[in-house]
């Protein structure tokens, strides 16, 4: 039987106290930005041409940004859109999938038939 | 007892310009085969898209009974078209994966996705999945979509 060796470390909290106790003001605060939104090539109030095929009718006009559905921006991030595909992420999904993966190899190989 | 009458149901697919019906080479002879007078038919549709800006390609399925009578459907015009006017070209490109033929951008494409959803058969779909076919598209003829 392996005996597991315990390690124990201190938290790296304790080994090296937080800068900021020592000095605040002469470090940089980098601002913690939630939205990274990368601005749209089009901006607000740009005629988009072309798009207008009724006699009477004209061209759409480009709105702000923030005036467009949040799915939009994501449409080119193909990470993101793959991540969309929503196949399960368990067990029983992937033994499944081995499961039939095993059984076309089998039939391809079969040799009798 | 009823009659079950048969309607042998034909469905004619075109693509022509608005207000440009009856030549002989498109229209003629696919509708004059199937017994429709195509005169009638070609009145009927440019009544239909005269408010449509002349020579917009508009697809358009003619379902035609057994007694030759006709309904026609004009959709909107085909994705390509709208994408390539709006990146200012003519012609798709010759290789589409490795030439880029002209840019688009997401906010065009949302557009073309809104004017796309008032066709009859993708009315149902959201308009997240229609751009997404859009991009799609764009794709295929080479059309760079940019942020």
């Amino acid at each position: 039987m392996l005996t597991t060796i315990v390690r124990s470390y201190r938290p790296i909290s304790q080994i090296l106290p937080r800068a900021s106790l020592f000095h605040t003001s002469t470090i940089a605060q980098t601002p913690i930005t939630t939205n990274t939104k990368k601005p749209s090539s089009v901006p607000k109030g740009t005629v988009l041409k072309g798009l207008q095929f009724l006699k009477d009718g004209q061209d759409p006009v480009a709105l702000d940004d923030s005036e467009y559905p949040e799915w939009l921006w994501d449409l080119l991030d193909e990470k993101k859109m793959k991540q969309k595909t929503k196949k399960p992420v368990n067990r029983q999904y992937h033994r499944k999938q081995s499961r039939e993966a095993i059984k076309a190899m089998n039939f391809m190989k079969d040799k009798k038939n | 007892m009823s009659k079950k009458t048969q309607t042998a149901e034909v469905f004619v697919k075109l693509l022509i310009g608005a207000g440009k019906a009856s030549p002989s080479p498109p229209v003629g002879p696919a509708l004059g085969a199937r017994g429709v007078k195509s005169m009638d038919f070609c009145k009927q549709f440019n009544d239909k898209t005269k408010h449509i800006v002349a020579d917009t390609p508009l697809p358009t399925v003619i379902t035609i009974k057994s007694d030759r009578s006709f309904t026609f459907i004009v959709k909107s015009p085909p994705t390509t078209y709208f994408l390539k006017k709006a990146a200012g070209i003519t012609k798709g490109a010759q290789t589409p994966g490795t030439e880029v033929a002209g840019q688009v951008s997401l906010k065009h494409v949302y557009e073309i996705a809104k004017i796309k959803q008032q066709d009859v058969n993708l009315k149902h779909l959201s308009l997240e999945s229609i751009t997404s076919s859009i991009i799609g598209v764009a794709k295929s003829v080479g059309i760079q979509v940019v942020h």
